[in-house]
């Protein structure tokens, strides 16, 4: 029996294991944080975005500022994928279905050159719609991620010509018909009336395959707006079929040529209708091309290319040839002066010189127009944070305003001009569209390495190493000195290549894994046992069979169904080595979960929200129906179902270890089932509250609402952990037998032997095989409860059913042994089950599918912890519960070795090992998305398809990363309570 | 209570029986045999693929069609090299007359539990992803195939008790030509899948002709890989 000091001096030792233990993830952490920063900055292309607001400079009103003749009015019809050559057709008819089909635009730009013009504009990639929409209204290059955007994701929160407008000419007279993405790009348009009368009629974009419902829609709408024109001062109509029919059937196909003519005959009737009326400029243009497949996203030549065509039936034109490519970038500025309104502050752009010479060819308009927009670009660049003082750029700018405050040589003014507007707009796309490319190779080399050393940790910190705390804190310190000293080398040898941060940051990760490396060479005793054993391989294998997916878009976009197909697989290896058991009572065990298992992970792909590209093969079912994000009635049903079955799962597996004692039968039969009873009523309410047939106080449900989440909430993130952590009673039952009766009996029968060495009392604890995985378990469904409230409905039943199927994995894993002779097995796919039920959770890797209406699960507007708190659990929530449950892998049918100190440091050392098993499949799977996507990041589809996996990934690793953190410290305290029961 | 468990585990079956197979034909004979219906089998696939690519525009009709005659084929091949368990040391007509008798009445119990089984591996195939609602006939024709390819042989050659189908499914069960052709044809079947998703807009990636084509060329790999090692391992 040890004394009371000696049992305090156990438990400290135990805190500070504990403590160390808890480096090892953090460090890994920390080293993929890094790595994933090096490959990101390079990678995802970002841009600043300013606030600033323009307004009219001093030039406006200077007496040598000639502008070209405003418009009162102008149309602009944006007709989506209107590829260049769609409207240039040469006459000659070659062969292809979409030449010569849009005639219009053509025919009217030769026989009237000073009324109408067509001509090719350049888009800048990305080309998806969304942000070619953003740079045709503000000028700028957006791109992948803007900094900065809010937290609504799309809106645009930059100075644009739409702002401009409304705010120059009063509000909401801007019309608009077409797709909907304008209206979340500028929500202030759906608001667009006159004197009362409705000016604004979005359609959906979702529907790729629908090639008529938003061309008809647009189309029935213009004709009445147009007859209406003194109502606004512009009119936007957005067609659409034109895209989805290169989508779904490609340009060159009979589809495309109906469309083209469809469209022609819109162009034909709007030029009529506007012919009388010189104060209105047409203005018809592609926000990009399509490929000879008929998608887009990506930088190729039909791409880019998109067709422009404009017209007035008043002469404001010059014919002269642009020889310049024309930027789609230059519409903005070039709007902006031919409707009287201030050049919007982050425009890039330049004046297009046919309409600012005008017919009579003026070139103090043309001079004037650049010298307004080149004092905008200058004040932009004067704003913004990544251009530095002077430089050659600034220089031009310097000698234009030189020029023309020294002479009336207009054509030379604009020319120095329109050269500085040149240089700038190139020196910008360098540094906004232009791939670093050392720093991704360095984030790569850094996953790598951390992968390597993970998996050297995982060979090397096994059973043989007699007393790991001391083993860590000995490596901690190289590790730590390493990084100090790689910080000082990245630091130095970055500071002579002007690249200190990338290269600062690299040398402190590299730093640390040196110090490792020689730490682990100077250890003694280390030596590594079984060089690979076959669970391992397995396990090695699902992470690369996962991981070489995302070297196909393919793959990627069917990732959830592949996933299933492994994971199907995987159970029925399970299956094969179950029915090796010599046991006929285990093989039968075995049999029957690993065949569960199997279901489970086919049933895991069912639910599901079907991304663009899967589109007519999938249909999505995640709610109600394929066009709302409103939740079945069918689905709260079964989640009621499962909020009263699924405590019944736990306690039958927590039967088969006879634990479901001590504080189970509150915790999980009770607790656990009122917990997701209200999470079933949260998911009611929002139903009702959300249908627009109920005749409910929509007040009153919503504080209804508050209280059960807030809550929830509380009690099961705040209230229960706290109770777990100042200690709950164990999962245990003790049952005393009085063997009195026996001993006297055995006297009787003159047995001394039996009498003497039974004891009067036997005391039996109930539960003691499982006395670590019941009472970990407890604080794991409580953390679960808070997941599934901030899942929707289905959400919700898919969590549940990955609970069932962690455990599932357990009962097999134990069965199996699988946890000794392999303890990185059953965390990897631990792991890999979260990524499949990332996708059962109603979501896709596409920024598309995040779920921000669960930001307002807490409270009506946001409040950072909450509705940050409520995002992560809804997105990352497979993750977070996969990473928790890793410590169960080690828990699960665990008992305590009663005083032995040892021991309970040593269940401290497996728990982190198992940890690594999960961190691995993270880190692997990041390092083969970052090299797939450093090898593919010139790829049609890199910004639709690869760029969103790689954020994906990268948020995987984190977010695994940061719950085997949590869970090492969660398990710490397990250890520790069942010390203090048993040490 | 504390755990409950056997500490010994993965002890080694006890080997079964020597197959029916591979006995009394001489070693190159019985190789030969094997390499024949592996050319067979795989004139399916290929002759239709190749020559007629008629199984990706209309698989159903191909493989429906085609049903019988890989069944005549197994069963031909049955029938060609398989013999009765128990050496026959006097071969009287009579004799003879009662092991070809026993050896068809096994080949068509053989034939009444494939098709029995055939259900079971289409649900297999629902569990690998297999559409539930949609292309059923395919799917169950695809399982019928399969269940000839994998299933037939066995339930012909093996005996039907349940150590020896436990080691089938274990993959403890001796090597014969039968077991490694089912095991190529499950590897091959589950390659068969992995071109699917590929967004090559081909014939041949509708469903199923993919997992066709690679059970029947596992199959064959399998039966060849089975023939030669079965002959090693009876030389040692």
């Amino acid at each position: 029996m040890s004394t009371s000091s000696d049992s305090r001096l156990r438990k400290s030792q135990l805190r500070r294991a504990t403590r160390i233990s808890l480096l090892v993830p953090v460090w890994f952490l920390t080293l993929h944080i890094l790595a994933l920063l090096l490959f990101a900055l390079g990678f995802l292309l970002s841009r600043p975005v300013l606030p600033d607001i323009a307004t009219k400079s001093a030039s406006y009103s200077s007496a040598d500022v000639v502008l070209p003749r405003a418009f009162k009015r102008a149309v602009v019809v944006l007709i989506d994928a209107l590829r260049h050559d769609f409207i240039t057709g040469s006459g000659d008819w070659d062969g292809t279905y979409y030449s010569n089909a849009l005639t219009t635009p053509l025919l009217l730009s030769v026989a009237h050159p000073e009324n109408a013009a067509v001509f090719k504009i350049i888009a800048d990639p990305p080309t998806t719609t969304l942000q070619r929409l953003k740079a045709l209204t503000t000028g700028s290059l957006p791109t992948f991620v803007d900094a900065g955007s809010n937290f609504n994701g799309a809106e645009v929160t930059e100075d644009s010509w739409i702002g401009q407008l409304l705010s120059a000419r009063g509000n909401n007279r801007i019309a608009f018909a077409g797709d909907d993405t304008w209206l979340s790009l500028f929500p202030v348009l759906a608001h667009g009336t006159y004197e009362g009368k409705n000016l604004t009629f979005p359609y959906e974009s979702f529907n790729v395959w629908d090639l008529y419902t938003v061309d008809r829609g647009v189309t029935s709408h213009l004709w009445p707006l147009l007859e209406r024109k003194d109502d606004w001062d512009v009119l936007i109509a957005h067609y659409l079929g034109v895209d989805h029919a290169g989508h779904r059937f490609g340009p060159d196909t009979p589809q495309m040529k109906e469309k083209l003519l469809e469209m022609d005959t819109v162009l034909k009737t709007l030029v009529d209708a506007i012919k009388d009326d010189d104060e209105t400029l047409l203005v018809v243009l592609g926000d990009h091309g399509m490929d000879e497949k008929g998608d887009h996203g990506g930088d190729s030549k039909g791409e880019v290319e998109a067709g422009f065509f404009w017209y007035s039936s008043r002469p404001f034109l010059a014919t002269v040839d642009e020889a310049e490519t024309i930027n789609q970038i230059d519409l903005v500025p070039t709007l902006s002066l031919l409707l009287d309104i201030p050049v919007p502050f982050n425009n890039l752009g330049s004046p297009i010189v046919s309409a600012m010479l005008g017919p009579e060819r003026n070139f103090q308009t043309l001079a004037s127009a650049s010298r307004i927009v080149s004092e905008q670009i200058y004040g932009y660049r004067s704003h913004h944070p990544s251009f530095d003082g002077t430089s050659e750029i600034t220089e031009l700018y310097i000698a234009a305003s030189e020029a023309w405050n020294t002479s009336r040589d207009y054509v030379r003014i604009s020319e120095l001009y329109l050269a500085f507007q040149k240089q700038n707009l190139k020196a910008c796309r360098e540094m906004w569209a232009k791939f670093d490319v050392p720093s991704m190779v360095a984030g790569i080399v850094l996953f790598l390495a951390s992968v390597v050393s993970l998996i050297v940790f995982y060979a090397t910190f096994n059973g043989s190493i007699e007393c790991p705390s001391d083993y860590l804190d000995l490596l901690a310190a190289k590790v730590g000195r390493g990084a100090l000293l790689g910080l000082a080398v990245g630091t130095g040898l970055g500071y002579l290549q002007s690249r200190q941060f990338t290269a600062a940051i690299f040398g402190l990760a590299m730093g640390s894994i040196l110090g490792f490396a020689k730490g682990l060479r100077g250890l003694a005793g280390v030596n590594v046992k079984s060089p690979l054993s076959k669970w391992t391989a397995l396990a090695l294998l699902s992470i690369v069979l996962h991981g070489i997916l995302f070297a196909s878009n393919s793959y990627v976009v069917w990732e959830a169904r592949s996933l299933s197909f492994l994971l199907v697989s995987f159970g029925f290896i399970l299956l094969v080595a179950s029915f090796r058991l010599a046991d006929t009572r285990l093989r039968a065990t075995a049999v029957f979960h690993s065949i569960v298992f199997i279901f489970q992970s086919r049933v895991a792909e069912y639910p599901r929200i079907c991304r663009e590209e899967q589109l007519p093969f999938c249909t999505s079912n995640f709610y109600a129906s394929t066009a709302s994000s409103v939740s079945s009635l069918p689905a709260l049903v079964v989640l009621f179902g499962t909020a009263l079955a699924f405590p019944a799962i736990i306690k039958s597996f927590m039967r088969t270890s006879a634990s479901y004692e001590g504080s189970a039968p509150l915790w999980v039969g009770i607790g656990l089932r009122v917990a997701l009873v209200l999470v079933a009523l949260y998911w009611t309410l929002d139903y009702v509250e959300a249908d627009p047939k109920s005749h409910a106080n929509v007040e009153q449900i919503k504080l209804y609402k508050y209280v059960v989440s807030r809550l929830l909430f509380g009690v099961t993130v705040v209230g229960a952990p706290l109770a777990w952590f100042r200690g709950v009673p164990l999962c245990l039952r003790v049952e005393m037998t009085n063997n009195q009766e026996k001993i006297r009996q055995a006297v009787q029968n003159g047995d001394t032997d039996t009498a003497s060495k039974t004891s009067p009392v036997s005391v039996e604890i109930i539960g003691f095989g499982n006395t670590y995985g019941s009472l970990y378990v407890l604080l794991f469904l409580s953390i679960f409860a808070a997941v599934a409230l901030c899942m929707k409905p289905v959400g919700g039943i898919a969590m549940a059913g990955m609970v069932y199927q962690i455990l599932t994995l357990l009962e097999i894993g134990d069965t199996l042994e699988l946890f000794s002779s392999s303890p990185i097995v059953t965390p990897t796919i631990i792991a890999l089950m979260g990524t499949q039920y990332y996708f059962a959770t109603g979501h896709q890797a596409t920024l598309a599918s995040i779920q921000w209406d669960v930001a307002f699960l807490f409270t009506e507007s946001i409040r950072p912890p909450l509705t940050h708190i409520a995002l992560i659990f809804n997105t990352f929530g497979p993750f977070i519960l996969a990473g928790l449950a890793v410590p169960l892998t080690v828990f699960y049918k665990l008992s305590p070795s009663p005083r032995d100190f040892r021991a309970s440091e040593a269940t401290m050392g497996r728990v982190v090992r198992a940890g690594t098993g999960a961190m691995i499949y993270g880190g692997a799977l990041a390092l083969i998305n970052c090299i797939t996507t450093i090898v593919l990041r010139r790829h049609l589809m890199v910004w639709k398809i690869f760029a969103p996996r790689f954020m994906l990934a990268g948020a995987t690793v984190l977010a695994i990363d940061v719950a085997v953190v949590a869970s090492t410290f969660f398990a710490g305290t397990a250890i520790g309570a069942v010390y203090d029961v048993f040490g | 209570m504390a755990r409950t468990k056997s500490a010994a585990r993965h002890i080694p079956a006890p080997s079964s029986p020597t197959p029916p197979t591979a006995i009394g034909l001489p070693q190159s004979a019985h190789l030969a045999e094997h390499v024949i219906t592996a050319t067979a089998l795989l004139a399916f696939p290929f002759g239709t693929v190749v020559l007629s690519s008629l199984l990706p525009s209309d698989p159903i009709k191909v493989l429906s069609y085609s049903l019988p005659a890989i069944a005549l084929l197994q069963s031909l091949n049955l029938l060609l090299t398989s013999q009765s368990p128990a050496p026959v040391a006097k071969s009287s007509a009579s004799k003879k007359k009662k092991q070809a008798n026993s050896t068809v009445s096994t080949t068509i119990l053989g034939l009444v539990l494939t098709s029995l089984l055939t259900p079971v591996i289409h649900i297999i195939y629902i569990l690998f992803g297999a559409p539930v609602t949609v292309s059923i006939i395919a799917t169950f024709l695809l399982s019928a195939h399969t269940a000839l390819l994998v299933l037939f042989p066995l339930l012909c050659t093996v005996p039907l008790d349940g150590p020896t189908w436990i080691d089938i499914v274990a993959l403890k069960a001796p090597v014969t030509p039968a077991y490694t052709a089912a095991l190529g044809t499950v590897a091959g079947a589950w390659l068969g899948a992995v071109p699917i998703p590929l967004d090559w807009d081909r014939e041949w990636q509708t469903w199923p002709v993919t997992v066709v084509f690679g059970a029947y060329v596992g199959n064959a790999v399998g039966r060849v890989i089975g023939a030669v090692l079965g002959g090693k391992k009876k030389k040692v």
